[in-house]
């Protein structure tokens, strides 16, 4: 394979993985791109069970039922435990599990039906729809999940529509779902629209522990107009028609399309790429699995550069996968400290869209600071615990060093230029401290923030 | 094109459509030593409740649960009260350092929270042309960076209010801002990012702000601030004022104003923050309080009917806030639109009688010495001065303590408020050798 082709791999692996490094190149190199996107998708093909079972034994409350869960806060008095144990859970499949393109679509729709679990209610009911709704469906279609997520006592508390009653629309909800989750805030829609659709969501609430409760009583019993069309009293089904039909508006298609071109393309996507795309989301049904396909293997994305800013968690999950650390309290602490003082832990973003994903937010001095202070502290904490940063001990001399350290943490191979500050860098290093000193100045240079 | 040259030309494209005033004009002008803090309520906070027009019964009717108690609400002018809990922006406005206008907002109804901030920090109006840089960020290119400290969001992010300047922070909390690596790895990274076009700027803000924030991290942070990000903020924007960094603009966020259900006993704790944040402020920087502006926005107000989860739903019209020692405080300004069927937006929320925009300019062109205040506010129709802020292009320099001497003084102060703040994670046992 020559090295443009090799580096191609690196570069489209490192983008929809939480990072490339060495064992991952093996394998994207054996099955080449398309190959490797095609195993990625199948993701149920992909053998998790050591790591879940890891989660399992570490994290109890992962198995729990709602009202074991509801129960183990409530009864014994464990409040922290769902915001606390989802946190955990999620970061360490994000480094560790081979289901890299899973995990990273399960972050994308973690972003794209956003709610904040800071608080004890809303941290109880995200835990289960993660599990049970986010992880299920992730992959699969896109009407299901909308459908899920509006029924999800996690959603229905956020968006306050648990308490969305025919005396007193609540509106919260239905402008999300038509400017978050669905059309996109050019899509189409009227204020009249989003009334109407508070008016068909009266009555969708929340029963402990955790479970949909549709309220007949406090349901507007009304004909309502949405788009146009008439919605007949039908009650619960109302609900559901109205999701479907926004499921297969192609305003929606667009929308989703377009995020998830942003996502894994450009902050501005091409339009030519999220027209090929939506016509795979809109012929699929709303496919996700499809879609991506259509996505990733699109030659927009399977030939560009590397010119998405890194989010802190691909900075920092990439980080814990470049050095091969192991799976320890060290390890997840600094996964932790570096998103806690970036601003970016998982399910805590304080408004209903999400984390943003664009350059113009994450590129901030506070941004570069802690990523500068994160690879230093990192590589000198973790130094025992990291393959890379042993073997590198174990070379002599400056420049075997470069070549060792470039190879396993940026595959994608160095400038010419960037070698030689590199170089000019390990000279001012005495032996013991060269291998992490290097590898933080690698890890936390300009190369390795693109994606 | 490869890698190097599509990254350069992000840099050059990004550079000419986000801050063209930037290229052509920047650092024009001197700060006339004055400090601005923006500070922004995210979610749109209910001017109804914040400042409720008590005398207005048709409020009453709208409001059956969450109408303030005419006995209980801290009276005004006679026709609008506080909500009880600010009894810290009531010693303000009694005290002449705090401006209330009422019926402010975006003139076209936005009610989308994303949209209506996006158009506020810009800037515009909701339906205008969207430029690349904000409204802040338009002013402080005209200004001359003296220091690395002028412009600075106390947050994660800049804020879209403060882009277009490649020299705006984010410092996130004082404190944790230091740079933890010695001199050698320091140099060995700037040289690394002089070779990116469009990191580089921002690595060498970060790399100069940790160097300028050392003196600064020295100053404890005053005492009196609330618990929580916005009273550590406010206490972060003192030490920068007081500490002499050259401070000209701080953003601030204040989340949580999205009051949906049972709003009074969400709003109650946020308006005493406020109220108290800006009181322990104003204690805190002594005499540098008269050379001090604080402009409070949210991106609109809400509806004027509670709705049947005691909360209110997206509105129109809504409040800011001025506050400072150059402020013609004590005052509602107000065309007050009136709350009769026909006198509201859309029939349902208070109307918009003032353009944010023209208190926004009021404020920079009376006491920030800006002249092209349609560069920065385009598509803007200047107004007449409401005489919110008095004329001060000059700092008053009078009682100004040097940092050292602050240090000094203040070994009593209390400890780094955001420590109080930072949050834990209580490690699950991980036995080792289980993964890889």
């Amino acid at each position: 394979m020559d090295a443009s082709e090799f580096e191609r791999l690196v570069r489209l692996a490192d983008r929809i993985t939480y990072g490339a490094n060495r064992s991952l190149m093996q394998q994207v190199e054996a099955l080449g791109y398309a190959g490797f996107v095609d195993q990625q998708l199948d993701h149920e093909s992909i053998d998790d069970s050591e790591l879940e079972g890891v989660l399992h034994a570490i994290l109890p409350t992962l198995a729990m039922t709602p009202q074991e869960l509801y129960d183990h806060v409530f009864e014994e008095q464990n409040f922290g435990a769902p915001q606390r144990d989802l946190l955990i859970a999620t970061l360490i499949r994000r480094t560790f599990s081979p289901r890299q393109l899973f995990e990273r679509m399960v972050e994308f729709w973690s972003d794209h039906f956003s709610v904040s679990a800071t608080s004890l209610p809303v941290s109880l009911f995200k835990f289960t729809e993660d599990r049970d709704l986010i992880r299920q469906h992730a992959m699969g279609d896109f009407e299901t999940l909308l459908q899920g997520d509006a029924a999800s006592p996690a959603m229905l508390y956020y968006l306050d529509n648990f308490s969305n009653t025919a005396e007193g629309p609540n509106e919260n909800y239905a402008r999300e779902l038509l400017e978050l989750h669905t059309m996109g805030v050019d899509g189409g829609y009227t204020e009249g629209d989003i009334k109407e659709v508070a008016r068909v969501f009266t009555g969708w609430s929340i029963r402990l522990p955790g479970e949909f409760l549709f309220r007949s009583f406090t349901h507007d019993w009304g004909t309502k107009q949405v788009f146009g069309q008439q919605i007949l009293p039908t009650g619960f089904e109302e609900g559901r028609l109205v999701l479907s039909l926004l499921a297969g508006h192609p305003s929606t298609a667009r929308h989703i399309v377009t995020k998830l071109a942003r996502r894994f393309s450009a902050d501005i996507p091409a339009e030519r790429l999220v027209d090929d795309v939506t016509d795979a989301f809109v012929s699929s049904n709303g496919d996700i699995r499809e879609t991506l396909r259509s996505l990733l293997l699109h030659p927009l994305v399977a030939e560009s550069q590397a010119i998405k800013f890194k989010r802190p968690n691909e900075f920092a999950s990439g980080l814990a996968r470049a050095l091969e650390t192991e799976l320890s309290q060290q390890s997840l602490s600094a996964t932790f400290e570096t998103l806690s003082s970036a601003g970016h832990l998982p399910f805590q973003w304080p408004a209903p869209d999400g984390y943003p994903d664009r350059r113009e937010y994450w590129q901030s001095t506070n941004g570069l600071l802690v990523r500068f202070n994160s690879a230093a502290a990192w590589t000198e904490a973790l130094a025992p615990q990291s393959e890379v940063l042993l073997q590198a001990a174990a070379i002599d001399g400056p420049l075997a060093q470069i070549d060792f350290l470039s190879a396993s943490l940026r595959p994608q191979g160095l400038e010419p230029a960037t070698r030689r500050r590199m170089l000019r860098y390990a000279n001012t290093l005495d032996d013991a401290e060269r291998p992490a000193a290097l590898a933080a100045w690698l890890l936390s240079g300009p190369e390795a923030q693109w994606r | 094109m490869n890698r190097r040259e599509l990254l350069q030309w992000m840099a050059v494209a990004g550079a000419a459509s986000a801050a063209p005033r930037w290229v052509l004009a920047s650092g024009h002008r001197a700060s006339n030593g004055r400090h601005l803090i923006s500070i922004f309520l995210r979610g749109a906070a209910d001017g109804l409740t914040l400042c409720a027009p008590l005398g207005d019964a048709r409020y009453f009717d709208a409001r059956p649960t969450l109408a303030l108690d005419e006995n209980t609400a801290l009276p005004l002018d006679g026709f609008f009260g506080l909500h009880p809990a600010a009894g810290g922006l009531k010693t303000l406005f009694d005290d002449g350092d705090l401006a209330i206008v009422h019926a402010s907002g975006l003139a076209s109804a936005q009610r989308s929270h994303f949209e209506a901030q996006a158009a506020m920090e810009l800037g515009i109006d909701a339906f205008d042309l969207t430029p690349g840089d904000g409204w802040l960020g338009r002013y402080l290119a005209g200004i001359v960076p003296d220091s690395p400290l002028t412009a600075v969001a106390l947050d994660k992010a800049v804020p879209r209010a403060m882009a277009g300047i490649d020299h705006a922070l984010a410092l996130g909390a004082i404190d944790e801002f230091s740079l933890q690596l010695d001199s050698r790895a320091q140099s060995a990274l700037s040289q690394a990012y002089a070779a990116d076009p469009l990191l580089a700027p921002t690595a060498e803000a970060a790399l100069s702000a940790a160097d300028a924030l050392v003196p600064i991290s020295d100053l404890p942070a005053g005492e009196g601030y609330p618990d929580g990000p916005l009273g550590t903020a406010l206490a972060d924007a003192a030490r920068l004022i007081l500490g002499d960094s050259g401070l000209v603009a701080a953003a601030i966020n204040a989340g949580g104003w999205d009051h949906h259900d049972n709003q009074a006993a969400q709003i109650e704790p946020l308006l005493a923050q406020l109220g108290d944040a800006l009181a322990a402020f104003r204690a805190d920087l002594g005499a540098k309080w008269a050379d001090t502006t604080i402009i409070i926005q949210t991106e609109f107000g809400r509806r004027l009917g509670e709705n049947a989860s005691a909360g209110t739903d997206h509105g129109h019209g809504g409040v800011m806030l001025a506050a400072g020692g150059a402020v013609n405080g004590g005052s509602i300004y107000a065309d007050w639109p009136g709350l009769a069927p026909q006198d509201l937006s859309a029939g349902e929320d208070l109307a918009v009688t003032t353009d944010y925009r023209q208190v926004l300019a009021e404020m920079l062109a009376r006491q920030f010495g800006v002249i092209d205040l349609v560069d920065i506010f385009p598509g803007w129709t200047p107004g007449p001065w409401q005489g919110i802020f008095d004329p001060a292009t000059t700092a008053s320099r009078a009682g100004v303590a040097k940092r050292h001497d602050l240090v000094a003084q203040s070994a009593s102060r209390a400890g780094p408020a955001s420590a109080r703040y930072k949050q834990t994670l209580v490690l699950p046992a991980i036995p080792a050798g289980l993964l890889p």
